[in-house]
């Protein structure tokens, strides 16, 4: 896995390096270490940050590069993951206030909006990864992203957990209403649309000799998957990116979105392009 | 030999019923305006609807009589045509009418309660619609009063053209007069209001039987929809099928399972609320009192705004609040009694109120 670290210097850039470095740990694939430079003064002092980052890299065992760029940064780092083809880019959040807050979460969010690649959005002081929370919403794109989840769980030999949140309602009477309070074993059991994707995600994981495990929970998606973050104590949480063309972006709510506002986990958003 | 109906006589078919169903729906008002003539020196010695509470109530307990909220509607302009109700209490009956339109998804499912099927299947939908609609129309109530009584919407006033007006006067007129002669006075009201279902059990048989599979709405079920969406779908469904309970039975087709999001169904019932009213504004353009359409408008108008307010700012924690709600009461069947034993004492209440 081809991994694109970026750091603007601050101490929160360096400590989402770090986790980045905890998956490039396990990858014999070069890292590759970015600074874009929107002011010429800060040059010297992103530069000596990057060396400093690629020496802890080095240290595991890991080959880098790095790079500066100069221009706006949310534009040179999707061209330099574009350019340099990478399969993920890392990124850290910093905890500032007011405007700083703002134009850092503008960059973070161009980011995760434009990518072509997966994002990972670094949150807090989080460094190990042993747990991951993989939420999927059915279908190939569902698959996809439990799929990222298990190439991360392989490098770094975390266990994955396979969420699907099930919000519906009854209908009308058809409804077979067992089926709305199930576990997952209970829908995989009785081969439902759920228990079947269910089973096909946790099959990609044992394909990547992955540990595995399903889990269905019931209620209002965006609430039920920051419960289980809550109780869960995971590492990571891994989510797909809302759809970004056609009739669909506009027509279908921003999970994604609301989960990266709402949660202080890091999120790796996948792109299914 | 095929038994399959020929496409052009079913076209037919429907416009037959449709034309019919719009004189039934034209000769309901006339008699429902004739009857409230003659109704209101009776409401006036009684004190039944003195004030915009016992309004509210009559409104709302007689949707659940007629298991409709729009006759009543109609009823509530007849009566302010024939001066028996002020505009006020016109709105206020009319706002009743659509807290108790409701009753009727929560009443189906309660049958299915009492043979013997778990609350939440039985009663989840109905519950979605009743407390969406209360929760909207509780500030509704307050703040349309306001608008009212302020006259704030008072240059909004439409009606249809007098000449189209005394047409159809001149067509109803014989058949009103030959009513009234055998069903006099009080009588003509509840003849009138007994030709107004009628009228609106042809209007359905008239109107296209709308599917919406096909689209990308037949994934509705599934996927999660943005509020606004499945706002404007429930309002654009209930502008043709007039009725919300009609519009949210129109979902059931695109869920082969019988579910849907909870995430979708609260946004596209609080869409269908707005568009409700669309037969009622068009029962008050052949009202004499140029009022009737201001008081159907700023009912319309107020449920748009507070629903788009609640959509546009805290719609997160308001779905989270109702759907709390609806599984507080369904809890148990302590929590459903009470809640039934409200539902019908409230109104009876409100009515008797001075």
């Amino acid at each position: 896995m081809k991994l694109l670290l970026c750091s603007d210097g601050s101490p929160a850039a360096a400590q989402a390096a770090r986790f980045g470095m905890e998956i490039a740990r396990g990858s014999n694939e070069l890292v590759e270490l970015i600074s874009v430079v929107e002011h010429p003064r800060d040059a010297d002092k992103l530069r000596s940050n990057l060396e400093a980052l690629g020496h802890e890299i080095e240290a595991i065992g890991a080959q880098c590069s790095i790079k500066l760029r100069h221009g706006h940064a949310a534009e040179q780092i999707l061209d330099e993951a574009a350019e340099w083809n990478a399969d993920l880019i890392v990124l850290g959040r910093a905890g500032q206030r007011g405007l700083t807050r703002f134009l850092m979460g503008a960059t973070a969010h161009r980011i995760i909006q434009y990518a072509r690649c997966s994002v990972l959005l670094h949150k807090g002081d989080q460094l190990t990864l042993k747990k991951i929370l993989a939420c999927t919403a059915g279908s190939d794109p569902g698959l996809r992203d439990v799929d990222m989840a298990g190439q991360v769980a392989e490098q770094t030999q975390a266990e994955v957990t396979v969420l699907h949140v099930m919000s519906q309602v009854a209908l009308s009477d058809k409804a077979y209403l067992p089926d709305l309070a199930a576990s997952a074993e209970e829908l995989i059991e009785r081969q439902t649309r759920e228990g079947q994707h269910l089973k096909a995600a946790i099959e990609k994981l044992i394909a990547r000799s992955v540990n595995g495990r399903p889990k269905v929970r019931h209620g209002f998606v965006v609430d039920e998957i920051l419960a289980e973050v809550r109780e869960g104590h995971y590492d990571l949480l891994v989510v797909g990116a809302h759809s970004a063309h056609g009739l669909t972006h506009w027509l279908l709510d921003d999970v994604t979105a609301d989960l990266l506002e709402e949660t202080n986990l890091p999120v790796l958003v996948v792109h299914s392009a | 030999m095929s038994t399959t109906a020929h496409p052009r006589r079913l076209h037919l078919e429907k416009i037959f019923f449709g034309l019919l169903g719009l004189f039934v729906f034209l000769l309901a008002l006339q008699l429902m305006r004739a009857g409230a003539r003659d109704l209101a020196p009776i409401l006036k010695s009684t004190d039944l609807l003195k004030t915009p509470v016992n309004s509210l109530g009559f409104g709302w307990l007689g949707a659940y009589m007629v298991l409709s909220g729009s006759p009543v509607a109609a009823a509530a302009l007849s009566l302010f045509d024939g001066s028996a109700i002020t505009e006020l209490q016109t709105f206020t009956m009319i706002n009743g009418s659509r807290m108790g339109a409701s009753f009727i998804v929560l009443f189906i499912g309660f049958i299915y309660l009492l043979r013997g099927h778990e609350p939440k299947r039985s009663l989840s939908m109905g519950l979605l619609s009743l407390l969406t609609t209360w929760t909207i129309y509780i500030p509704v109530l307050f703040i349309g009063s306001y608008f009212i009584a302020n006259g704030t919407f008072d240059a909004v006033r439409i009606t249809a053209a007098s000449k189209l007006v005394s047409f159809i006067d001149s067509i109803f007129e014989p058949i009103v007069q030959w009513i009234t002669g055998w069903a006099p006075g009080l009588l003509i009201f509840v003849v009138g209001v007994g030709v107004i279902l009628l009228a609106f059990n042809l209007i359905d048989r008239a109107l296209p039987e709308l599917k919406l599979g096909g689209t990308e709405f037949d994934q509705a079920p599934r996927l999660l929809y943005k509020p606004i969406v499945m706002f404007l779908l429930g309002g654009a469904v209930t502008t043709f099928s007039m009725s919300v309970s009609v519009s949210l039975s129109l979902l059931v087709p695109l869920s082969a399972r019988g579910y849907i999001r909870r995430e979708n169904v609260i946004p596209y019932i609080m869409g269908a609320n707005i568009t409700t009213f669309v037969d009622t504004l068009v029962a008050s353009l052949f009202m004499n009192q140029p009022q009737a359409f201001t008081v159907v408008f700023v009912e319309m108008a107020t449920v748009a705004i507070i629903s788009i307010i609640i959509l546009l700012t805290s719609y997160r924690f308001y779905e989270r609040q109702v759907l709390n709600l609806a599984n507080r009461i369904t809890a148990s069947r302590r929590n459903l009694s009470i809640f039934m034993l409200l539902l019908v004492g409230i109104p009876i209440i409100l009515l008797w109120i001075r």
